[in-house]
């Protein structure tokens, strides 16, 4: 049950039958104690309520007169006049403070909606202008160790602050619906919450459409699995007890961060909500690199920041990126160069169908895009470099990160 | 959800008169199952939009929001306003958070915090880790509550949900800590009135940090707002306290016995501490070294064998090595200690300055425990192999232990056994991933470093490691430990109180080995070594007073290391220790007894009296009592200026006991014979007045009588031994036995000295019926008169004696006379210590028992010994409860007749009590069941509680151990006395006031029936333990009682 205020005069108990009171009463015997409704209250609980103290005796006002209550004494005939005067009182100043607040909030709105404005700005100028990766921050390796999952609980180990996507690595793969959930302890929030179904085996990128606000907090992942047995990798085992998920260790986990409360470009290989644009990172393209079987010709050079392939004269290198080919991607577009004297290479993105060759020289560094129809499904993304037969010497091709856009971007 | 609130969040406002409706939204947001009540308190804020703000929130929800108003006193003076109407009004409050104005709650808070407190009846409040806004930062606080940690940082932040029983107990915010630091105060209040609190991680407390604040001004002004919370808390403040929570919260050693591959985790190597499996430590070292904040582990390794630590606890000085490590591993990455046997009976420690020996060849080995994580941290770490090298890299300090032969026996290997150790650490599981921790600041990372609040204590230096217990000791502070007089009293000082139940140590400041035979180990509890190569009891001093030098380190020496070795005694007596006497003042104020000793005055190279005494006098101040070995030392020392109350004579007796029987069958077989057999027996040098004894000796040849001289000559200035005294000369004796023989074997005894105190050649020869001829100097007239012997002027010595010497040797009769008197005037120590042992009780009793003596006990327990008894209660039992046996193993347990223990309240005392079991969790989650005395009542001046056995067979007995654990609430002041009923006779024995061994929600306390006679303890059979408070309720939620006997 809500009370609402109820305005009320102060009356001794000596002079309570005297009168006819018009309003609610409060009464207050001569040792002081009050009582309302003939319940006793505490005076200072009360205080907030209480408009006027009337006395009619002498008896009554020396009781008043123990009280600091000057401000609120009257008598039966002023009561009309007072009652008005009070509530004319209250209201005016009421009024005068609500019109008073309600500029302040008015400044605050303007001021809020200009913040929002130039937010928005700077965040499309972010998210048109540059490569904005999310940075991955933690890694738990892999043990030998494995869990059988059903549900399990893993506080991560970072605060939540920017926190854009996480990562768990399914051993065995199996046929069901993982559900995770990401939840702040302080807050008792849940911020996130996937369900992926029939998981592949490897790294399970989970993505935050935006990292997560300034507010530090305890986040925690909770995974539940549904279906055939599904296996989840183990890190080493953790001393620390609120770490540790199963067995004594963490699961295996990666984490990412962003600018916090702010849209970034997903990972294609990320699962999350649709976003109109993705970024093959630095970092897939080095995982790509290592899944190519000849590290001479294939790698990631930092000094680049990109992929490097060095094809012969007559040679196609070829680089997989498997599933970075999302549902409703149609253009690739990223920065690519070829190095060496008198190099020259073809260079393509392939999607689908047939590689869109575009020729580079050393000379002409540029970027690479490609365009096709709306994609449907998962695919594999192919980077491809040739040096044509004719060539006269070998070329050094850097890919960088790729955006990807949505048709409608 | 019932209308009546469980919770009120008090808000003091005083300048936030727009961030209040942060605090108070966020507080109304609580997302609780139960009703909470908002109370604004408007601390004569001068901003009249804070009265306004507060009315409209009060009228917006007149149900949840109590706004009161009050002029301005200050953050303390408004939370206590709250707090009292709190208590008035709202009766179904059962717990209290404070929210600052500023600062803000998540919508979980209170539910949790409110959970955690009704999940764990042993937390008095729930603290928060602390999330920053403002200026961001996370910090966490999680991890057990230490009060050790509590007084040396501020761990609790207000914002804290706390239990209505902590008020109830009285505990408020000082209004006079206005500068900060008053939730320091006020949750060290809460502890000495026995709470204990509990952190809650994530519990979401957001506080609003600005670059100043007035934590800051607090940080600012935190010495002296520190002095004052030591001041109040003193008794949580003192050292002995400190030490007793290092050894329950955080044990300063990890020893590594590499001998039985365990951990052993000990502040106070006598406790029983907890032995660990390599696998279960190495897991704390790794919890310990991902969250330093949240895990605890002792600071200091020590590497060794538990033979090791047997034979030194066997010699008395483990501590004292601890000790005299920890103090080494400051200069150094790690001490060792190696153990050499000595020449004979003695003992010794010296650092030895070059590394002469290889850190191997140690028996013991110290270094920080980080030293070992961080090397376990690494998968190899060459710079630790090089230990066990020809060329070790870590600088190791060296330091050398000697035991007499038949205990320097020890194993060396200790830095293999470290190489072992952090090889065990580096195998561990966990090693790959403890470096992954929380995102929190660990703000209690001081635990990683806890033996260090104490050291702050002592200005920095190491703590010996030895706990009180409730024990009385009793420290013998002397430069040099030899065969000589002052030394030959101490023993018998330490024989004495030893007999009267005393743990007697023995510190030696200046001297770096002892003679320390059979006889000296067998008495003390331990030896302790200064180790301070500065210290000289006398000489290089600058200053003087009335014409005495002060000894250049009573001036500028180390005194915090001397003050840290002693502070823990009860009494500290001084004997002729010289320039010790700098530390007894800073000893008296912390409570320790402290004596002097006094033998005699020194002369000058030119006769001018000095020494000792003389610097006595210039330290009166310092010492509580002084004790001259003879009544005219005690005249001179009060002509000079010492209150008569402060002077016990402690008369000089024979040195060493001789059986009654065998003594008899001495006294009997002595007759004269044709010769007079005369005896010199002493030490040789200038003082003893050799000249005059050759003079004697060469001009009685022509009398009947053979001579004999043992002794050493110790002639310092390069004089070589008059020839009449050479010839005659035997080697010293210092075995009981010899001297006795000595002794049979003389008529007279010789002693023609320049100056004595009161010679204990003297009594012991007299003891036998051996005529002293002596020069009258010193106190040697309160032994020697005319009817026992020859009492010699100084002037003109040699003449009386050798006419002394012809009229014994002409007289068999006068000889036996004289020599049947002499041997009628024997004491013994005891007799000569009973006035000081009464000095000492009295005194030990209002001092030391408590942490302070500047807290003056109750009136009523003030005159300890003896007490008349107090008058019989009536008692009204309430309940029978079964009492469990007690399992200690040094002790046997003892059952009580019919197995059953009476507890209740005394009848007209205005209190009644209710009784209960219930279980209850200790902070490691263990469930025990506890008895929970409950009293109701209005407080009397005196609220006592008594704990009765029935029927008891004293006469088997020699002590009881009471042990009494508290759950939850300790009272503040417990004061305890055992009356024991029977036969119509009463015997009351107190035991004083019992502050210290509070600490730790522990109590023991000890009924020395030993003190009783054997008939009293035929006709007691009815044990009274009368636990009173001093006005207190006291709630008695025993957790443990055990009553264990000691045939």
């Amino acid at each position: 049950m809500v009370m609402s205020w109820m305005p009320m005069c102060l009356v001794p108990a000596c002079d309570l039958d005297r009168a006819a009171w018009p309003m609610a009463l409060a009464v207050i015997a001569p040792d002081l104690t009050v009582t309302r409704d003939g319940a006793p209250v505490a005076l200072d609980r009360l205080a907030p309520q209480i408009l006027a103290a009337i006395s009619l005796s002498d008896a009554g006002a020396a009781t008043l007169a123990r009280l600091d209550l000057r401000h609120l004494r009257a008598t039966p005939d002023d009561l009309p006049a007072l009652w008005a005067q009070l509530l004319t009182e209250e209201l005016t100043a009421a009024q005068a403070r609500n019109v008073k607040q309600l500029r302040e909030l008015a400044q605050l709105r303007q001021l809020s909606e200009t913040s929002l404005q130039h937010f928005e700005r700077l965040e499309a100028f972010v998210w048109q202008t540059t490569a904005a990766e999310r940075h991955q921050v933690t890694h738990l390796p892999l043990s030998d160790a494995v869990l059988d999952l059903t549900g399990v609980e893993q506080r991560l180990p970072s605060d939540s602050v920017g926190l854009s996507d996480l990562a768990v690595f399914v051993q065995d793969a199996g046929r069901g619906v993982l559900t995770a959930t990401l939840r702040l302890l302080e807050s008792d929030q849940v911020v996130g919450q996937w369900q992926v179904t029939d998981p592949g085996p490897g790294w399970l990128r989970l993505a935050l459409p935006r990292a997560l606000p300034m507010d530090a907090q305890t986040a925690i992942l909770r995974l539940d699995w549904q279906g055939d047995a599904l296996s989840l990798g183990l890190s080493h085992p953790h001393p620390d007890p609120r770490f540790q998920a199963h067995d004594g260790r963490p699961l295996a986990l990666r984490l990412w961060k962003f600018v916090p409360g702010t849209l970034a470009p997903m990972a294609p290989d990320a699962h999350g909500p649709g976003l109109p644009k993705w970024l093959v990172s630095l970092d897939a393209l080095r995982e790509a690199a290592a899944l190519a079987d000849d590290p001479e010709r294939v790698e990631v050079l930092d000094w680049a920041k990109g992929l490097v392939l060095r094809p012969a004269p007559g040679q196609t290198i070829a680089v997989r990126l498997p599933a970075f080919a999302r549902p409703g991607m149609a253009r690739l577009q990223g920065m690519v160069s070829v190095l060496g004297a008198d190099a020259l290479a073809d260079l393509a993105y392939a999607v689908d169908d047939a590689p869109q060759w575009q020729r580079l020289t050393a000379a002409e560094p540029g970027q690479l895009h490609a365009q096709f129809a709306p994609l449907t499904q998962v695919q594999d993304l192919i980077l491809m470099a040739r040096v044509p037969d004719d060539a006269t010497s070998a070329a050094v091709v850097i890919f960088e990160p790729i955006e990807a856009f949505a048709s409608d971007v | 959800m019932s209308d009546a609130p469980l919770l009120a969040i008090i808000i003091p406002v005083y300048r936030h008169s727009v961030l209040m409706v942060e605090a108070v939204d966020s507080a109304l947001a609580q997302e609780a199952p139960f009703g909470i009540q908002v109370v604004i308190v408007n601390d004569g804020c001068p901003h009249p939009e804070t009265h306004e703000t507060g009315l409209a929130l009060a009228r917006a929800h007149p149900d949840r929001v109590t706004y009161l108003k009050k002029p301005n006193g200050g953050l303390s003076s408004a939370r206590n306003h709250g707090i009292d109407h709190v208590l008035t009004q709202m009766p179904s409050v059962r717990a209290i958070y404070m929210l600052d104005a500023d600062n803000r709650l998540r919508p979980p808070a209170m539910a949790r915090a409110m959970q955690a407190l009704t999940d764990d009846p042993l937390a008095g409040w729930i603290y928060p880790d602390i999330d920053m806004v403002g200026l961001t930062s996370g910090h966490d606080y999680s991890g057990p509550y230490s009060i050790l940690l509590h007084t040396a940082m501020n761990t609790c932040e207000a914002g804290s949900l706390i239990r209505r029983e902590v008020f109830d107990a009285g505990v408020r915010f000082d209004i006079a800590f206005k500068a900060g630091f008053e939730d320091w105060d006020f949750f060290l209040s809460a502890v000495q009135a026995g709470f204990r609190g509990k952190n809650i991680e994530g519990m979401g407390f957001l506080y609003r940090k600005r670059p100043e604040s007035m934590l800051a001004d607090s940080e600012r002004e935190r010495e002296p707002i520190l002095a004052r919370m030591r001041a109040k808390h003193r008794a949580l403040f003192a050292p002995r306290a400190l030490l007793e929570l290092e050894q329950e919260e955080a044990p300063r050693y990890a020893f590594y016995l590499s001998d039985l591959g365990r951990i052993w985790l000990t502040t106070d190597p006598s406790e029983p501490g907890q032995m660990l499996k390599p696998k279960d430590y190495a897991l704390r070292l790794w919890q310990a070294r991902a969250a330093p904040g949240r895990f605890v582990l002792p600071p200091l390794t020590v590497v060794t064998q538990s033979v090791t630590l047997t034979a030194l606890r066997r010699a008395g000085v483990l501590h004292n090595m601890l000790w005299q490590l920890e103090a080494l591993l400051d200069q150094s990455h790690m001490a060792a200690l190696m153990v050499s046997p000595a020449e004979g009976e003695r003992m010794g420690f010296a650092q030895l300055m070059q590394r002469t020996r290889a850190p191997d060849d140690a028996a013991v080995l110290m270094l920080t425990t980080k030293a070992v994580t961080g090397s376990a941290a690494v998968p190899i770490d060459a710079w630790m192999e090089t230990l066990t090298s020809d060329a070790p890299k870590p600088h190791v300090s060296l330091a050398e232990l000697t035991l007499p032969p038949d205990l320097a026996g020890v194993p060396q290997g200790a830095a293999s056994g470290l190489l072992q150790l952090v090889a065990l650490m580096r195998g561990a599981p966990w090693a790959k991933a403890a470096t992954l921790t929380d995102w929190r600041e660990a703000d209690l990372a001081r635990r990683a470093g806890s033996h260090l609040i104490l050291r702050r204590r002592m200005g920095g230096q190491p703590v010996p490691p030895m706990l009180r217990g409730m024990d009385r000791h009793i420290g013998l502070l002397m430069t040099i430990v030899e065969f000589g007089g002052v030394e030959k009293v101490a023993l018998n000082l330490a024989r004495s109180f030893k007999a009267r139940g005393w743990k007697v140590h023995l510190f030696i400041a200046a001297h770096r080995d002892a003679a320390l035979g059979p006889d000296w180990r067998e008495t003390l509890t331990s030896v302790n070594f200064l180790g301070d190569p500065e210290f000289w009891a006398w000489g290089e001093g600058d200053r003087s007073y009335f014409g005495n030098e002060i000894p250049r380190w009573a001036v500028s020496g180390n005194h915090a290391r001397l003050i840290a070795l002693l502070h823990g005694m009860d009494v500290v007596i001084d004997l002729h220790s010289g320039a010790g006497v700098a530390v007894m003042s800073q000893l008296r104020k912390q409570g320790v007894v402290t004596a002097t000793s006094l033998h005699l005055a020194d002369l000058s190279a030119l006769g001018r009296p000095s020494g000792n005494p003389f610097l006595g006098l210039a330290y009166e101040h310092a010492f509580d009592l002084f004790l001259p070995c003879s009544q005219g030392l005690g005249d001179w020392l009060h002509g000079l200026g010492i209150p008569e109350d402060k002077i016990i004579p402690v008369i000089n007796a024979p040195s060493f006991p001789i059986a009654p029987d065998v003594l008899t069958g001495l006294l009997e077989a002595r007759q004269p014979g044709p010769r007079l057999r005369a005896l010199f027996l002493g030490r040789l040098d200038a003082q003893k007045g050799l000249e005059r004894l050759a003079q004697v000796i060469a001009r009685s040849r022509p009398l009947p009588i053979d001579w004999r001289v043992i002794g050493k000559a110790v002639l310092e200035d390069g004089s070589t031994l008059p020839p009449a005294v050479a010839e005659v000369l035997e080697p010293a004796l210092t075995s009981p036995e010899a001297l006795t023989a000595a002794f049979a074997a003389a008529d007279v005894l010789v002693l023609l000295s320049d100056y004595e105190g009161l010679p204990l050649t003297v009594l012991e020869a007299m003891r036998q019926g051996v005529v002293p001829l002596a020069t009258d100097v010193g106190a040697v007239c309160e032994a020697v008169g005319p009817d026992t012997g020859f009492l010699l002027p100084l002037d003109g010595a040699v003449p009386a004696c050798l006419q002394a010497l012809a009229r014994l040797a002409a007289d068999p009769a006068l000889l036996t006379r004289l020599s049947q008197a002499a041997a009628a005037q024997a004491r013994d120590w005891t007799e000569a210590t009973e006035d000081l042992s009464r000095v000492f009780d009295a005194l030990t009793a209002t001092r030391s028992l408590s942490t302070d003596s500047d807290i003056p006990p109750p009136a009523h327990l003030a005159d300890l010994s003896p007490l008349p008894p107090l008058p019989p209660l009536d008692l009204t039992p309430l309940a029978w409860t079964r009492l469990q046996p007690g399992t200690r193993a040094e002790l046997e347990p003892f059952v009580p007749h019919e197995g059953f223990l009476q507890i209740g309240a005394p009848e007209g005392s205005g209190v009644t009590c209710t009784l209960e079991t219930r279980l209850v969790r200790d902070r490691f989650g263990r469930e025990s069941p506890i008895l929970a005395l409950r009293p109701k009542g209005e407080p009397q001046p005196w609220s006592t509680y008594e704990l009765v056995l029935n029927d008891l067979a004293l006469s088997q007995l020699t002590a009881l151990d009471w042990d009494i654990r508290y759950a939850l609430v300790r009272p503040r002041h417990l004061f305890a006395q055992f009356i024991l009923n029977g036969g119509g006779h009463e015997v009351t024995v107190v035991h004083g006031s019992l502050l210290v061994g509070q600490i730790g929600a522990r109590t023991r306390l000890r009924l020395d029936l030993a003190r009783l006679t054997v008939e009293q303890r035929r006709l007691l059979t009815k044990v009274r333990l009368i636990l009173s408070t001093d006005g207190e309720l006291l709630p008695l939620d025993l957790l443990d009682l055990q009553v264990t006997g000691l045939r």
